[in-house]
């Protein structure tokens, strides 16, 4: 790439708009994440088999790893363009309204989306090492199944898995999830940050819409009524998952 | 003669830029419902001036709603609590005998006060100079018909011409972003095919001048477009956002 091309990529990627068509094309891939996220867990509730066919399929393919860079990428941008703007956005009034500013058209969900932001930040953290790498709770972490004939079976307490090859066991997420969910804590941890998660997509669809542009006069309210079903699903959906297990829908 | 009403004003004075401001009260006795809002400023002036004191510095010029000078925030709302309607088109019946009606001035970091209600809004004129504008050679004046407009584009680039550059619109945003106004000036001459020849050129050099002095960004609120008192669509934000990814990829 020349200099002067470099240095025009350089001036876009600063701008304000700039910035926020990073967090636009950002949130859309984690968008689509999220939805397909809460879609493929829906799957706990067809039974361990299933349940764990599906996370061992995930677990296998070399592509989990361009999935979960392509996902450290799009959270690093859009972290990175939001604080940027954010930083901007309070420089640029000094001196705030004696009578405060009335709100015709805003809503808290899009005045709130750096709170949302950062509690969605952390929620990331804990869950990976919840769910992903089993720092947090490890002692529910490490369930394994093992094969016996062609049918998947829940390797007993004790039980010795060093004769067993490597081909003949797999992962337990089913175990996982249903012991993550037990602990009444770190249920309703997960319900409050999946609010969070439903208050930040309530703002963030549209406006992701809007900002690349693709809304108009027409179809503004259409967008607008889509990320709230959006968000709403995704609350509904993710926040099932705790709730089944505590009322014990969900069990092992 | 209609009822007079008492109404109260708290009004922000400041005696230059980098003096300290403050609200001050003043009762208005005899407030007629059909004077304007300037004209019952007026009428407080005057007692002002003639109590030996000096009067309330404000922006007025036209006084019917086309040039944008009328710029103060009244309770919170730019120009006031009528939609689609400047300061100077707003009539004392908007309001109620013994209302207490606090006036302030656009607060943003790149409209600087000038004194009392007075703002500087030269950075409204730099985005301009930077590209709000044709170039045309000189010569006898060409005959209006030459080039011939399509209805639907002629009728768009008219809506989006209608901005008075009153700066209401930076006033109401809660980031203080210049995004409409620069909106409505790039979408007004990208409808029309005098204005491709610069098309690419002013939409980049318009926004650099945006982020320069000091605006913020759009977070997609859209109490811009309710407040402007031209009623200038949110599509200015979409297609301000659409012209500069064309610059952006395709330089034009
Ligand atoms: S877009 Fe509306 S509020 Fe903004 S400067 Fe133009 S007329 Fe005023
Ligand atoms: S004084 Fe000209 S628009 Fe109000």
């Amino acid at each position: 790439m020349s200099q002067a091309n470099n240095s025009r990529l350089l001036a876009v990627m600063n701008s304000t708009i700039g910035l926020k068509l990073v967090m636009a094309t950002t949130g859309f891939v984690l968008v689509g994440f999220v939805v397909a996220h809460m879609l493929g867990n829906l799957q706990i509730y067809l039974g361990p088999t299933v349940f764990n066919d599906y996370a061992q399929m995930m677990q296998s393919t070399k592509l989990v790893w361009v999935l979960r860079l392509i996902m450290l990428g799009a959270i690093a941008g859009h972290i990175a363009a939001a604080s940027r703007l954010t930083m901007r956005n309070a420089e640029s009034r000094e001196n705030e309204y004696e009578a405060s500013l009335k709100s015709q058209t805003s809503s808290a969900a899009g005045k709130l989306m750096m709170h949302t932001g950062i509690i969605l930040l952390i929620f990331i953290v804990v869950h990976l090492g919840h769910f992903t790498v089993g720092l947090i709770q490890p002692e529910n972490f490490h369930f394994q199944e093992m094969l016996q004939g062609n049918v998947w079976v829940r390797v007993p307490e004790g039980f010795d898995t060093s004769t067993l090859a490597a081909s003949e066991l797999r992962h337990d997420a089913y175990t996982m999830f249903v012991r993550g969910f037990q602990g009444p804590a770190m249920a309703l941890f997960y319900i409050v940050c999946n609010c969070a998660v439903m208050f930040h997509l309530y703002h963030a669809v549209a406006s992701m819409f809007a900002t690349l542009g693709l809304s108009n006069r027409d179809s503004r309210g259409l967008f607008k009524l889509v990320g709230i079903k959006i968000a709403v699903l995704v609350l509904l959906g993710n926040i099932s998952f705790p709730i089944a297990v505590q009322l014990g829908f969900v069990h092992l | 003669m209609a009822k007079s009403m008492k109404i109260t004003v708290r009004v922000w004075r400041q005696t230059g830029p980098d003096a300290p401001g403050h609200l001050e009260e003043h009762l208005v006795p005899n407030v007629g419902p059909d004077m304007s809002f300037l004209e019952m400023l007026d009428v407080l002036n005057e007692h002002l001036i003639e109590t030996g004191k000096t009067p309330i510095a404000f922006d007025h010029d036209c006084r019917e709603g086309i040039c944008g000078a009328c710029s103060m925030v009244i309770n919170g709302s730019p120009h006031g609590p009528r939609k689609a309607t400047t300061t100077c088109q707003l009539h004392m019946r908007s309001f109620d005998d013994g209302d207490v009606i606090t006036i302030e001035p656009w607060r943003a970091k790149a409209f600087p006060i000038v004194k009392d209600l007075v703002v500087d809004r030269s950075s409204f004129d730099r985005i301009i100079s930077s590209g709000g504008y044709v170039s045309v050679n000189t010569g006898g004046a060409p005959d209006a018909n030459a080039i011939p407009i399509g209805k639907a584009d002629a009728d768009e680039a008219f809506d989006y011409a209608a901005c008075i550059g009153c700066g209401a619109c930076v006033a109401a945003c809660p980031n203080a972003s210049a995004m409409l106004f620069v909106g409505a000036k790039v979408a007004h001459l990208a409808k029309m095919p005098q204005g491709q020849v610069e098309r690419g050129k002013r939409v980049l050099n318009m926004i650099q001048t945006m982020d320069n002095e000091g605006f913020g960004s759009c977070t997609n609120h859209g109490e811009c477009s309710a407040s402007c008192p031209k009623e200038i669509n949110l599509d200015a934000i979409a297609t301000l956002n659409r012209e500069f990814m064309r610059a952006s990829l395709f330089g034009k």
